[in-house]
């Protein structure tokens, strides 16, 4: 054999054994939890044949408590580039078999590195986290190598799209990176996410929880709006991640992709005309409506277990990729509240970042009172959702199809935040509040002054017909330019799209300025 | 010393018979080249054992005869082993689709601006 034949076989075995990450046992083990490892996942996660890994042979420099005897290539993470569905992407998976996928000075660099091709290129960046924390023997090497992480997240917010999957422990300082992307997905039963863990919490404040009633993904879905998803299994992970970017362009100067549908623009759906209950005080499923009017009846729903009372999500619309905002009258009467608004204002932020427009559909009777609301800060939650839509410059189609009172119809893209078609349907009642209460404040006086219970109700009721006669329809708002059209329901899904296809060319920009000073 | 030697036996009867010592001399010159030639023997044949110059050689097979491909194969795999050919596994195909046209990939937004 030539000494060049063995420098390959050298090169090839030595590929072969970082590919065993930190070995055949460990592996195992792995399997045993129910996860995967970091290269299963990127080979579930990526077109086949497409993935071409960097730093494979990255060692940690570490001399502390003996940490130079022991090294692995690849130093716990495994980095580079692929496709998904032919598309770009930059990836890092931490490597649980290596060091608990602590992370490391060198782990870090290897993670910088594809953020920075990220942001160079123009591509997605992807994480799969599954670590168990900064390396301590690293001391504040490994502080620095997540400051250096978050930084690069930070530049990247709304350049390059980044999403996160927590596929195991996220712990301390790691979790800021994951909520500093624009999606964060986990999976249940063996992934969780918080800052201190059981243990000190029962130290200083006596609480005894378990891991995942204190972060796992159910929590994190339900409760606190943390995850965007929370997956059944890291396929079903992965799968989402493949489906979301499916919606989502690779950089915040393109569009997203188009997709090819069979489904006619002009499909009028006859069941949206009986959709609204005859009574004010009825729900229905929104989710009926969105069916209804999008390419093929599919959304992808984000944050589904939050904040129920009001749906955001991805659907395509003529081929066309949107972001669908909607209050829901099946939960809370579809009112907003602290929730609703942050899970609200990011998704419309998010959109606006990457120049998809937005469909927004209204049916909302107010915000939500009382104190627990006023003490959580609903006026400086509800101002952000305000704020994000007055901000954004994409493309913005709203639909008022039944409520839409007081502060709640400002919020919802009304006409006077840059909101560039405003429809509404006949059923719709824009008005500053519902009929009920605007005769309590209007003639209470009036109604107080007859002593007959029944000579009251007779009052109120005469009122609340005028009332809404003058006010509880579309027509006020049509009068004076404040909709564009009153449309019938079962042509809603034409006339979106054929909105979206005039404001294709929509340009529009903002005052010069540093940034803004959201209300956070 | 030398009367001595040619009066006693066997001396005396080489120097009777052959009194100019041509026999001695040839006899003398015939072991040494003999030695030189059986060292010769000695050093070809165990520099042709060493070599292999000995080993049977293969019998030829009767009857069925390998066709060229497979002649090919068992060739190529033999070229393998014994040069101890091994090569880095590469996919071969590029999977990322052309990308749009963009705002990103306008070269002029990457020049400097420069004061004027």
């Amino acid at each position: 054999m030539s000494i060049q034949s063995e420098k390959i076989e050298k090169l090839v075995r030595r590929r072969e054994a970082a590919a065993l990450g930190g070995g055949r046992k460990r592996i195992d083990a792995q399997h045993q939890k129910g996860k995967l490892t970091a290269r299963e996942r990127l080979a579930l996660l990526l077109d086949e044949g497409s993935f071409e890994e960097f730093d494979t042979f990255v060692h940690h420099r570490c001399t502390n408590f003996g940490m130079d005897a022991t090294h692995f290539d690849g130093d716990g993470v495994v980095t580079g580039q692929g496709t998904i569905g032919g598309r770009l992407v930059f990836v890092y998976a931490q490597d649980f078999t290596v060091s608990g996928g602590s992370l490391s000075k060198t782990m870090s660099e290897k993670i910088c590195k594809v953020m920075d091709m990220a942001m160079k290129v123009g591509a997605p960046c992807i994480g799969l986290n599954d670590s168990g924390g900064a390396r301590i023997q690293e001391g504040i090497d490994s502080l620095a190598g997540y400051g250096e992480i978050f930084e690069r997240n930070i530049l990247s917010s709304g350049v390059v799209p980044q999403i996160s999957a927590i596929m195991g422990p996220c712990a301390g300082g790691a979790v800021y990176s994951p909520a500093l992307t624009d999606f964060t997905l986990m999976v249940k039963d063996t992934s969780y996410m918080f800052l201190t863990g059981p243990g000190v919490v029962k130290s200083v404040t006596g609480e005894e929880v378990t891991q995942e009633e204190l972060g796992g993904a159910s929590i994190h879905a339900r409760k606190s709006g943390v995850a965007h998803f929370a997956a059944d299994s890291e396929q079903d992970a992965i799968s989402t991640i493949r489906k979301l970017l499916g919606f989502i362009p690779q950089n915040n100067l393109e569009t997203a992709p188009e997709r090819p549908t069979a489904d006619p623009v002009n499909r009028a759906d006859d069941a949206l005309d009986e959709i609204i209950p005859d009574s004010p005080n009825k729900a229905y499923d929104m989710r009926k409506v969105i069916e209804s009017i999008v390419d093929d009846g599919e959304m992808l729903e984000i944050h589904q277990d939050f904040a129920k009372n009001i749906i955001v999500g991805f659907a395509h619309m003529g081929g066309r990729s949107v972001g669908v905002v909607a209050n829901q009258p099946a939960v809370l009467a579809g009112v907003l509240d602290i929730n609703a608004s942050r899970k609200a204002a990011r998704f419309v932020r998010f959109c606006d970042a990457f120049n998809i427009p937005l469909v927004t559909l209204v049916d909302v009777p107010g915000f939500l009172c009382g104190t627990q609301q006023e003490y959580g800060a609903v006026i400086t939650n509800g101002a952000k959702l305000l704020y994000a839509y007055g901000e954004a410059t994409v493309p913005k189609v709203t639909v008022t199809l039944r409520k839409s009172y007081g502060g709640a119809h400002i919020v919802m893209s009304c006409k006077q935040l840059r909101g560039d078609i405003n429809y509404a349907w006949p059923s719709a009642s824009i008005a500053v509040m519902g009929a009920e209460g605007a005769v309590g404040v209007l003639y209470g006086k009036e109604i107080k002054a007859e002593s007959d219970p029944e000579r009251q109700a007779a009052i109120a009721e005469a009122r609340k017909a005028e009332y809404e006669e003058l006010f509880c329809n579309p027509y006020q708002a049509a009068q004076k330019g404040y909709i564009e059209d009153v449309i019938e329901p079962r042509n809603t899904r034409f006339r979106i799209i054929r909105a979206l296809t005039v404001l294709d060319g929509k340009r529009e920009e903002l005052p010069a300025k540093k940034h803004d000073n959201l209300p956070l | 010393m030398m009367t001595l030697l040619t009066t006693t036996g066997g001396a005396a009867r080489m120097l009777s018979q052959d009194p100019h010592g041509w026999t001695l001399t040839l006899i003398s010159i015939m072991v040494v080249f003999g030695c030189l030639l059986l060292l010769f023997c000695f050093y070809s044949l165990s520099g042709a054992i060493l070599s292999g110059k000995f080993r049977r050689k293969a019998k030829p097979v009767k009857g069925k005869t390998a066709d060229s491909e497979t002649e090919a194969a068992i060739a190529l795999a033999l070229h393998l082993y014994l040069c101890g050919e091994t090569h880095d596994k590469e996919s071969g195909i590029i999977t990322i689709r052309p990308r749009q046209q963009s705002g990103w990939t306008d070269k002029s937004l990457t020049l400097r601006k420069t004061n004027r």
